[in-house]
């Protein structure tokens, strides 16, 4: 049961939904028939918020055995998200082409290249690919080099 | 005839060189991407979003239904092949598509497939552009209360067809409503949940959100998995020709399983795993030999093709006439048309004759091309489903972030999509599906702007909604499918049908 995938689903709908009605509750409520910024995130988050506490009520009466949460693998996530960061960090000030080798290098450890060459030739076609089609293809104004 | 003169605008449209151009690129785009395992229409048509951006609305809408039938083909050819599902919607192909193969047969049944996908096809096609100016034409009737209670039902409806339990998939809806309006709220000029952030103002890119929860997280599944499908041996093609009786029991299977597979992409969050499922099991009970089904029946395979591909062009009625998508493929549709700046709902029909027809005609063209051209391509999409994940991870990696970027050239999205791939990876582990997320997210909007501008005609009263028939209706149906949802056998039922990803 702690380990349940309808416990934490629902912790994760409650979660969410009380900060929909916590946020929510700073802005203007207003009434039903001239709702305010504040109503509908509130009414949402709520729903959200019932919708949760419901399954983990259901996760703690259940008789039968419930499917566990798969258990989390963190190098791919974690390689694939910093190949992202860095992504966006680089392509502004030394544009596309040292955001793509960023890109490439640090997304690296999760798929595993064979060797050197292989990386080298991956990478290269790639920025050689995307130059191609979203520059000179269509036309969009990205810097390329520092 | 009007219906003739508006196919005949149609044509005209579509058979202009550039759109054809746009077709015949999203075909075979999305053919090349539907055979690789795993990688699904959703996948796809994510990545694909940017590149469209830049193009006329007419070109781009026609490229993503090209790119979005041409994956639900692709997928086909490696079911058969290799027994490999390039998507969920064609799991079912597999039974009996692959028994063939290892029969010698596999070419047969791949023609069968297309044959058949190319029948359902044409029959949605027609049924797009019959029913397409009715169902317009009465929703033009429709008032905010009615809008309201259609997402209502578009929501409750998919988060129930998922696969496991249609609470949590409502549940997930209801997350996309809620972070589909964040940003500065069009009433008041309040920023909402912003909390500062310079680039949330706008809201949240919705390019970034679905290359997160689709394209990231498909990666990562594909990472933890990689080593358990190591080996892959692919059935040779053979001949291509089937014989007097395979095409007679197919040509049967192929029309229920039209029928079937159109009824099911009308309706809401159903889609085309369920469509396929569903026209698989149909024919197992009609067939009088039943015993033959899993041991390489052709009508096996001819039905669920046809079913998919004829959910595939429905599904574009509710969303093109009333602007209510029915499942996550829809959504990044409906989403890419609002990018293009226009509004689909009943007005597209007299807004945009040239869209709603120009894609009408050029669905059946790619209908023909995915025939004519990718059948004898068929030895290269069989190889091409054997490329190794070492070079597919960054080619998605650097495609989806090089597009992301390109839509306002900031590195904000690409933080954004990394944001939503977190989350999207802690769903996974839930076996949370984000189909009716996506689907929340891009009503979120609208449904906030229907359901305040109701009660504001009805000064305040909530029965407003049960006062106005065609959306008591509305909430009547979407009331019958929760108590459905609730009963076991039913239950039983859809979990059978919806095993894998939604597409």
């Amino acid at each position: 049961m702690v380990r349940s995938k309808e416990l934490w689903t629902g912790v994760l709908f409650l979660l969410f939904g009380c900060a929909g009605i916590v946020v929510g509750l700073t802005y203007e409520m207003g009434s039903l028939s001239r709702m305010g910024p504040g109503f509908f995130p509130v009414l949402v988050g709520g729903t959200l918020a019932v919708i949760g506490i419901t399954s983990m009520v259901r996760a703690a009466t259940s008789h039968r055995i419930l499917e566990r949460v798969e258990p989390f693998r963190l190098s791919g996530i974690v390689w694939i998200t910093a190949s992202l960061i860095s992504f966006s960090l680089f392509v502004r000030p030394l544009g596309l082409i040292a955001a793509i080798l960023a890109l490439v290098i640090t997304s690296a450890p999760a798929w595993r290249g064979r060797g050197l060459g292989e990386f080298l030739l991956i990478a290269c076609s790639l920025t050689g690919i995307v130059v191609l089609i979203f520059v000179l293809g269509l036309g969009i104004p990205m810097k390329l080099l520092p | 005839m009007d219906i003739l003169a508006n196919i005949a605008l149609g044509f005209a449209v579509a058979l202009d060189w550039g759109n054809l151009a746009y077709c015949f690129l999203g075909v075979t785009l999305g053919t090349l991407i539907g055979v690789l395992p795993g990688l699904g229409p959703l996948v796809t048509l994510s990545i694909l979003l940017p590149l469209t951006f830049g193009m006329p609305a007419e070109g781009a809408i026609i490229m993503l239904a090209g790119i979005y039938y041409g994956a639900a083909y692709g997928g086909s050819t490696t079911a058969i092949l290799i027994n490999l599902p390039g998507e969920s919607s064609s799991v079912v192909t597999c039974i009996d598509g692959y028994e063939m193969a290892k029969k010698g047969r596999g070419g047969q049944a791949l023609v069968v497939a297309a044959l058949a996908s190319f029948f359902a096809g044409c029959t949605g096609t027609l049924l797009i552009a019959a029913l397409g100016p009715t169902l317009s034409r009465a929703a033009l009737q429709f008032g905010s209360p009615e809008n309201f209670s259609l997402m209502l039902m578009a929501l409750v409806m998919t988060g129930g067809m998922v696969h496991g339990s249609g609470m949590h998939g409502f549940g997930m809806a209801l997350l996309g409503v809620l972070f589909g309006i964040v940003g500065t709220d069009i009433n008041s000029g309040v920023e909402r949940f912003t909390f500062g952030i310079l680039g949330l103002a706008d809201g949240i890119e919705f390019v970034a959100a679905a290359i997160g929860l689709f394209a990231l997280v498909e990666i990562i599944r594909n990472i933890e998995i990689r080593q358990a499908n190591a080996e892959i041996s692919a059935a040779s093609v053979g001949g291509l020709m089937p014989t007097r009786e395979e095409l007679r029991r197919a040509a049967g299977g192929a029309v229920r399983g039209t029928a079937v597979g159109s009824f099911f992409g009308l309706l809401p969050g159903a889609g085309m795993t369920v469509a396929s499922f569903a026209a698989y099991l149909v024919e197992k009970r009609v067939s009088a030999e039943p015993h033959r089904f899993g041991r390489g029946a052709i009508e096996g395979v001819a039905s669920p093709e046809a079913a998919n591909n004829a959910a595939a062009q429905t599904a574009f009625i509710p969303t093109l006439t009333l602007g209510i998508p029915g499942s996550g493929t829809m959504a990044l549709i409906l989403g890419a048309l609002i990018i293009q700046g226009i509004a689909p709902g009943p007005r597209i029909l007299v807004d945009n004759p040239m869209l709603f027809w120009g894609l009408v005609a050029s669905m059946w063209i790619g209908n023909l091309i995915l025939v004519l051209v990718n059948l004898p391509l068929l030895r290269l999409w069989t190889m091409v489903a054997r490329v190794p994940f070492q070079w597919l991870c960054p080619t998605i990696l650097v495609f989806a972030c090089t597009g992301l970027y390109t839509i306002s050239l900031d590195g904000f999205d690409i933080l954004t999509a990394a944001a939503f791939g977190l989350l999207g990876y802690v769903f996974l582990k839930l076996g949370c599906e984000p189909a009716p997320f996506i689907l929340g997210f891009v009503l979120g909007p609208m449904l906030e702007e229907n359901f305040k501008r109701s009660l504001l005609i009805g000064r305040g009263d909530p029965s407003i909604f049960i006062t106005h028939p065609i959306s008591a209706a509305l909430l009547a149906v979407t009331a019958i499918v929760c108590i459905l949802m609730i009963m076991p056998r039913f239950r039983r039922a859809k979990d059978q049908a919806t095993e894998g990803v939604e597409g």
